[in-house]
């Protein structure tokens, strides 16, 4: 694939992705709140995500671990196809795809703007614990912008009852995506003992990659220490560590040149 | 006895002592040099409120996987600590040719209770080889071991050397090592290596400093005739290499010598031997890493359980609760 077909696709999905907020909005405002032209529209994007990762790969030869612009758009693919499934197995999380959209649509505005050149991969990237560090990472991001995104929608005010269904499935979708990141951590520091011979060395994006652990623990232990804890606190909280995951894993890494510092 | 091991088994006191985690964890983000300070006192306050719930606490005993889980992560906090009392931790370069010589590591740090048993480990640097891809960017490292058993072994990248638990890890620090032969004028001769600054990362500044056995200071630089290529691959070893080397001496003199080529200097004369590369390794011991493994794993399982257990579809249709609900009330 071109880098001209390339950009073209990325531009394709990330209208696509404003396509699916403007339906989810129209769909909002309807009394049956019909599902399936999100969906679809999301599918399509989803199908495009994998065509644009598929032919860079081919092309550049090596898969999309290192620049900003390889995470961002493998990103916005595992955040999509994280959204997709999840929201068709478990039916409270589908009002969230009008928040979902909108993040993934300004995610996508974001990668426009980066350079795309392919810079070649380490050799010490050339590890199957890498697959499963960044595998379990980006499921993690993904289900927590699932969390995230619902938590959202249950703090706009809009009329009728809150569902119960919707806030169990923050709590399940953030425990699940605890259970991630604890994985993401395990395997990251064996990643790092072989690539670099220790399996922690306190860099600054293991430091908030370990923050953001704890953030999430500790949101988990407030809900059971703090039972009369309005669900709107709770909610609020699951937001803020959201935007903390943004911050540590799309701004913390690319302060340096690579996602953790001395892998060059 | 029993109350005040209620008190420490609070959950207001894990959710204290989980802030004060986070708050010092954000702390090592700015000073990272201080981490063991940062950390030993939160997860103390942790250790034992976790212990205290785990005692006290029925509830919390008769959830399986909770506690299993809350028990590997006491597990993986032992372990760190027993690994920062007995760990090794250093760095030593070798020429190729050149034995392990355990007085050439230089300590980074060593627990308090570490003891030393490098001088058990024997093996002879082999061949170097690195492959460079076009923008200089560093590809494979093979670096070859010859081993006491007679047997070659190549570590690179993904492969370390293990010997009595202690790991040898190549590291990106390579470069070239000059041979000098020095020969004094009482007859006596002596094979001695300059090792140049990292190569290609200082290939701007190939130049070190030799005092000759008879005590005169020379300023050596390594000249190399082929430059390094930024637009093709390329492969770092040591055969095949153009070079000369330029001798400065005290007294202004300055000679060009070709490989086997000397130079009368006060009290002998020093030839140009040979061109060797040298490779950096990291040396690291820590006898407590697979059970730290086997205990984050164990933990792992144990979390996947619990939320499993918690969130799995009632036939009741009553809310769900979250994770660790009613654990440590």
């Amino acid at each position: 694939m071109s880098m001209l077909l390339e950009r073209i696709m990325l531009i394709a999905a990330v209208t696509g992705f404003v396509l699916t907020f403007v339906l989810s909005v129209t769909a909002q405002k309807r009394t049956s709140k019909p599902w399936w032209p999100s969906a679809a529209a999301l599918s399509l994007v989803v199908i495009l995500l994998f065509s644009v990762l598929a032919g860079r790969w081919m092309r550049e030869a090596q898969g999309p671990f290192l620049t900003l612009y390889d995470v961002l758009v493998s990103n916005l693919f595992s955040l999509a196809l994280v959204f997709i499934v999840a929201a068709a197995l478990v039916p409270a999380l589908r009002s969230s795809v009008v928040v979902a959209s909108a993040f993934l649509a300004l995610l996508g505005i974001w990668s426009l703007t980066l350079d795309a050149t392919a810079v070649p991969l380490p050799a010490t990237f050339d590890n199957p614990w890498l697959w499963l560090h960044v595998l379990s990472g980006k499921l993690f991001f993904g289900l927590c912008m699932l969390a995230a995104a619902t938590a959202a929608m249950l703090l706009a005010p809009r009329p009728g009852a809150i569902s119960d269904d919707c806030d169990s499935a923050v709590w399940f979708t953030l425990s699940l995506a605890f259970v991630c990141h604890s994985f993401m951590l395990i395997a990251g520091a064996i990643w790092a003992h072989s690539a670099w011979g220790r399996y922690w060395a306190w860099d600054s994006l293991e430091t908030w990659t370990f923050i953001t652990w704890l953030a999430i623990a500790l949101l988990l232990h407030a809900r059971v220490t703090f039972r009369q804890m309005p669900a709107a606190v709770g909610w609020i909280a699951v937001v803020a560590i959201f935007a903390l995951a943004i911050l540590t894993f799309l701004g913390v890494p690319f302060l340096s040149i690579a996602p953790h510092k001395g892998v060059m | 006895m029993r109350h005040r091991l209620r008190k420490l088994a609070s959950l207001r006191l894990t959710f204290a002592g989980l802030v004060w985690l986070v708050l010092h964890s954000v702390a090592i983000s700015q000073w990272p040099e201080q981490t063991i300070p940062w950390l030993v006192l939160p997860l103390a306050l942790l250790a034992l409120n976790l212990l205290a719930a785990i005692l006290v606490n029925s509830s919390f005993r008769n959830q399986g996987a909770l506690l299993l889980f809350h028990i590997g992560l006491l597990g993986i906090v032992a372990l760190v600590a027993a690994g920062i009392f007995v760990r090794f931790d250093g760095q030593v370069e070798i020429i190729e040719g050149q034995h392990f010589d355990p007085a050439l590591v230089r300590i980074q740090s060593a627990g308090w209770l570490h003891r030393d048993a490098l001088d058990a480990v024997e093996f002879q640097q082999g061949p170097i080889e690195v492959n460079y891809v076009s923008g200089l960017r560093r590809g494979t490292t093979h670096s070859t071991l010859a081993l006491p058993d007679g047997k070659e072994k190549t570590i690179g990248d993904r492969r370390i050397h293990t010997s009595g638990d202690y790991r040898f890890k190549a590291t990106f620090n390579k470069g070239f090592s000059l041979l000098l032969l020095w020969q004094g004028s009482d007859g006596s001769e002596t094979l001695g290596a300059v090792n140049f600054p990292s190569y290609p990362e200082f290939e701007w500044k190939q130049q070190n400093d030799w005092t000759t056995p008879a005590g005169e200071p020379l300023v050596l630089d390594l000249v190399l005739q082929t430059q390094v290529s930024a637009e093709q691959s390329w492969t770092l070893a040591s055969h095949d290499v153009d070079f000369d080397v330029v001798v400065r001496r005290p007294n202004g003199e300055t000679v060009t010598l070709g490989p086997g080529e000397s130079l009368n200097v006060d009290d002998g004369r020093i030839m140009n031997a040979e061109l060797r590369l040298w490779m950096g390794y990291r040396v690291d011991y820590d006898p407590f890493l697979p059970w730290l493994i086997t205990a984050a794993f164990l933990s792992l399982g144990a979390l996947a359980a619990h939320v499993q257990r918690k969130f799995r579809p009632r036939r009741s249709q009553q809310p769900v609760a979250a994770i660790g609900q009613g654990a440590k009330a």
